[in-house]
């Protein structure tokens, strides 16, 4: 027996026992909320990721592991790293789908959010795809008013 | 770990001018020979190998109780899990004892590398499933990402560390 074997078993049991069975539970808790009217999409991806945590331990390994171990800026790379690939690989995914969600919710009146609709979801797929323009805009303001108000 | 290293540590006496001899050969009075045995067996036979088991099995029963009570059951299943794993710590711990006047800094040294290197990755893991769940749950979940990240990327940290230390 030994701690290392602990709590490795801990956290394989933990990912691949446990979140997978928690998955088909979130999924029935986003329809039951969806059911009711009420905000499910927490849940539903919820289901989604609890079936991607080895993928998303791999994933954070690779932006660990984008400088040298003893690299004063590994944890600063990383951070860029997870920014990097949040808006540029899964923002535009999720314009993809505010795109369908609001080519859907045009056409047959159907929200797929509670509070939600077609102008919500163009508006948040061109913002989704304009995350890196929107920072540099916000960044030109900034450097802009360096020199205080004339 | 000092008790562990105190034969190397005792070396530094003599770099300060002390001698300290340490007589080979065991020990040689009869009464604490039979004294070393019976601390040797109570340490073996009942805290090693009863003691630990139950306060083991106590904290996974707290570990319950915890999250009944609306805490976090991982504390006590660490502790359990660091308890039933005692001894082959200490084989560890003695496989870091270089036996020079440094020992004790080199165990340090060697568990510092040992869950920097290993436990601390694993627990990234532990961390992302937590992410998971509390997203899941409406909770905060950024906090976990950039733990999960951290313990990544401890060793970096603390160069990370060293240079703002070390840079003027």
């Amino acid at each position: 027996m030994s701690f290392y074997n602990g709590i490795l078993n801990l956290t394989n049991w933990s990912g691949n026992v446990i979140l997978p069975t928690l998955a088909a539970l979130f999924i029935a808790i986003a329809i039951l909320q969806f059911s009711k009217g009420n905000s499910y999409s927490h849940a539903l991806y919820g289901g989604f990721l609890c079936l991607m945590a080895s993928g998303l331990l791999r994933a954070f390994e690779t932006f660990a592991s984008q400088r040298p171990w003893d690299n004063p800026d590994v944890y600063w790379i990383a951070l860029v790293s997870l920014v990097d690939w949040l808006c540029n690989v899964i923002l535009p995914l999720y314009a993809a789908l505010q795109v369908a969600a609001g080519a859907v919710a045009l056409a047959t009146d159907v929200r797929f959010h509670y509070s939600s609709a077609w102008m919500r979801h163009f508006a948040s797929a061109a913002m989704c795809l304009l995350v890196s323009g929107l920072l540099r805009l916000v960044e030109f303001f900034v450097s802009q008013g360096t020199g205080g108000v004339s | 770990m000092v008790f562990r290293t105190l034969t190397p540590l005792l070396s530094w006496f003599s770099s300060f001018g002390m001698s300290v001899p340490l007589p080979g050969g065991g020990i040689g009075a009869s009464w604490l020979n039979s004294f070393q045995s019976d601390i040797s067996n109570f340490v073996n036979n009942f805290v090693m190998a009863r003691l630990v088991t139950t306060l083991a099995a106590y904290f996974v029963l707290r570990a319950i109780l915890d999250t009944a009570a609306g805490g976090h059951p991982l504390p006590s299943v660490l502790a359990a899990m660091f308890l039933l794993g005692a001894q082959t710590t200490y084989s560890l711990m003695q496989s870091y004892n270089t036996g020079t006047q440094y020992a004790t800094a080199d165990v340090l040294d060697g568990l510092w590398n040992y869950f920097a290197g290993t436990i601390m990755p694993i627990a990234a893991g532990l961390a992302i499933v937590g992410a998971i769940i509390n997203f899941a749950t409406q909770r905060s979940a950024l906090r976990l990402v950039g733990v999960a990240l951290a313990l990544l990327c401890v060793s970096g940290i603390w160069r990370l560390i060293l240079e703002m230390v070390s840079s003027s």
